[in-house]
């Protein structure tokens, strides 16, 4: 469950990126945030994982007040929302295996629950046969499943994705994507920013539309509506 | 929130996993560990080096201050008439005394006529034996307290009169003073270069994996957690440097020694063998390189977690 209320966000350097937005996003749902590249999406995603703090409003993620967390709270916070990026975001000096097992250390995981909980997930998105691979020796696809499966190792409630299909072409892209429908329908919440207009399309699922640092439309079952 | 496992318990509970991380890390960084360790081992010889002067300026002046006795002679009535225990023990009784020994002025003459020549002793020939005046020989604590003890002893009575090398005391004291000194600031001095030294290679290698810091942070890692596999790399490094100082200060320092063993056997003075000090030589090196490997890390990290 997402909730923000009266969200306005202005940078240090005076931009500002976000005016009274409101949004609940429901328990399991699937979201595409979508809009031009200032539009705002970049700075909803930083809010909802608190990089960043908001100037005025709520936001209130599985039930935490977010921007009431002290420091200290932060990484606990953040263990309960798995995280996809553009460009991946891998430690290059662990395996596909060790990338994964990483997020699952953290929480204090024992070795008996990470060695069976990691071949799980690599299944999941169909690297099994390159768990032993570094970064560097995967593809685009391969290391943003790898990430995939890093975000969901710890069954969060929440998956945000920021344009986790931007550096992908768009077979690759389609692969994505049935893993995300996947998990989504695994009960997992998802949301995703995307510029990708054929997928929101063939996708048809809810689609918030930020224009102008403020939500222009939302739709329950929409497709890319604004013209780039 | 749920907060699960926290500093020490963590820590003993991943002891293994980060050892492991520490290690992998140290190899895939070759170059920034070759660094740290090139530094750290440098800097270690430097303060060796001044390490081994001051162990050495200690051991000369303790020399020194052997050879920098007082000669207490007394008169003939005392010695004849029982006083010499009485003299002895108001010797004894004064603070800073470190050693007393009692010589006849016979045993005195005849040591001193063993020191000379065939030629020499016939000038010597025609004199009794008890020539010279039965003596004390006392040696202080702190030979900067000569000129005082001395004074006060000749005021005992019975004493005949008291002799000192004060003027050899002064200059050898005064100079050893100095060493010791000057090498206590180079070493404070060289500590704070080499930590900033260190530190800011440290920093360089934790600038290049600022990324990785990132993504940790991303994925809900606690400082802590971020914090010390760097620590105990920092560690790791610090160790091994000064393992490989040691060594290095230990194979100058023999090297060194039997240069000097080729110098006649006259000088006053010996220089300590490296099996009398090497502990005071690894102990404060394994100290400095480990501290100031994990000091050096968790200052230079300190920035790169703020996210």
């Amino acid at each position: 469950m997402i909730l923000m209320e009266n969200v306005s966000k202005t940078y240090e350097n005076g931009v500002q990126a976000l005016h009274d937005v409101n949004m609940f996003i429901e328990k399991g749902e699937f979201v595409f945030l979508v809009g031009t590249s200032a539009a705002g999406k970049s700075t909803l995603v930083k809010l909802m994982m608190k990089e960043i703090e908001p100037t005025s409003g709520n936001i209130v993620i599985n039930g935490v007040d977010v921007c009431s967390l002290t420091r200290k709270e932060i990484p606990y916070f953040r263990r309960t929302i798995g995280v996809v990026f553009q460009d991946f975001r891998l430690l290059p000096n662990k395996t596909a295996y060790d990338n994964i097992a990483y997020a699952m250390e953290i929480v204090g995981a024992s070795r008996r629950e990470i060695r069976r909980q990691v071949p799980n997930v690599l299944s999941m998105v169909g690297l099994t046969h390159k768990a032993n691979m570094y970064p560097n020796e995967l593809s685009g696809g391969e290391q943003q499943r790898v990430s995939i499966a890093r975000a969901i190792v710890n069954n969060p409630a929440v998956l945000i994705a920021d344009e986790p299909t931007g550096n992908l072409d768009p077979a690759t892209a389609k692969d994505i994507m049935e893993i995300m429908e996947t998990i989504n329908r695994r009960g997992t919440t998802v949301v995703m920013s995307t510029h990708a207009k054929d997928i929101v399309n063939t996708m048809q699922k809810r689609v918030i539309h930020v224009e102008g640092g403020a939500i222009a439309h939302d739709e329950k079952k929409g497709g890319y509506s604004y013209a780039n | 929130m749920m907060r699960k496992k926290v500093g020490t318990v963590m820590l003993i509970r991943n002891a293994r996993r980060f050892t492991y991380e520490a290690m992998g890390n140290i190899f895939k960084n070759g170059l920034m560990s070759l660094a740290s360790l090139f530094i750290i081992v440098a800097c270690l010889f430097v303060f060796g080096v001044f390490l081994v002067v001051t162990v050495n300026i200690n051991f000369f002046g303790d020399q020194v201050a052997d050879q920098c006795q007082i000669q207490v002679y007394i008169t003939q009535e005392a010695s004849d008439g029982g006083k010499i225990q009485s003299i002895s023990n108001s010797i004894r009784a004064m603070e800073g005394i470190s050693n007393i020994t009692f010589e006849r002025g016979e045993e005195t003459f005849a040591k001193f006529k063993a020191g000379l020549t065939e030629e020499e002793l016939v000038s010597y020939s025609g004199l009794p034996d008890d020539i010279i005046d039965d003596s004390f020989k006392v040696t202080l604590h702190d030979i900067s307290e000569t000129k005082e003890k001395a004074d006060a002893i000749s005021k005992i009575d019975g004493v005949l009169r008291v002799e000192n090398r004060q003027d050899m005391i002064n200059i050898v004291y005064s100079i050893t003073n100095a060493i010791r000194h000057i090498s206590v600031w180079i070493i404070i001095i060289f500590m704070f270069i080499s930590v900033f030294i260190i530190s800011n290679t440290i920093k360089l290698a934790v600038y290049a994996r600022r990324k990785e810091i990132n993504i940790m942070k991303y994925v809900g890692a606690t400082d802590a957690f971020i914090r010390w596999p760097f620590m105990i790399e920092g560690m790791i490094v610090g160790f091994a440097g000064a393992i490989i100082a040691f060594f290095i200060v230990q194979s100058c320092y023999v090297a060194g020694l039997s240069a000097l063993g080729s110098i006649p056997a006259g000088a006053i003075v010996a220089l300590r063998n490296f099996g009398d000090i090497w502990h005071v030589i690894l102990l404060p090196f394994i100290g400095v390189g480990v501290s100031i490997g994990a000091l050096g890390s968790a200052l230079s990290m300190r920035k790169y977690l703020q996210v």
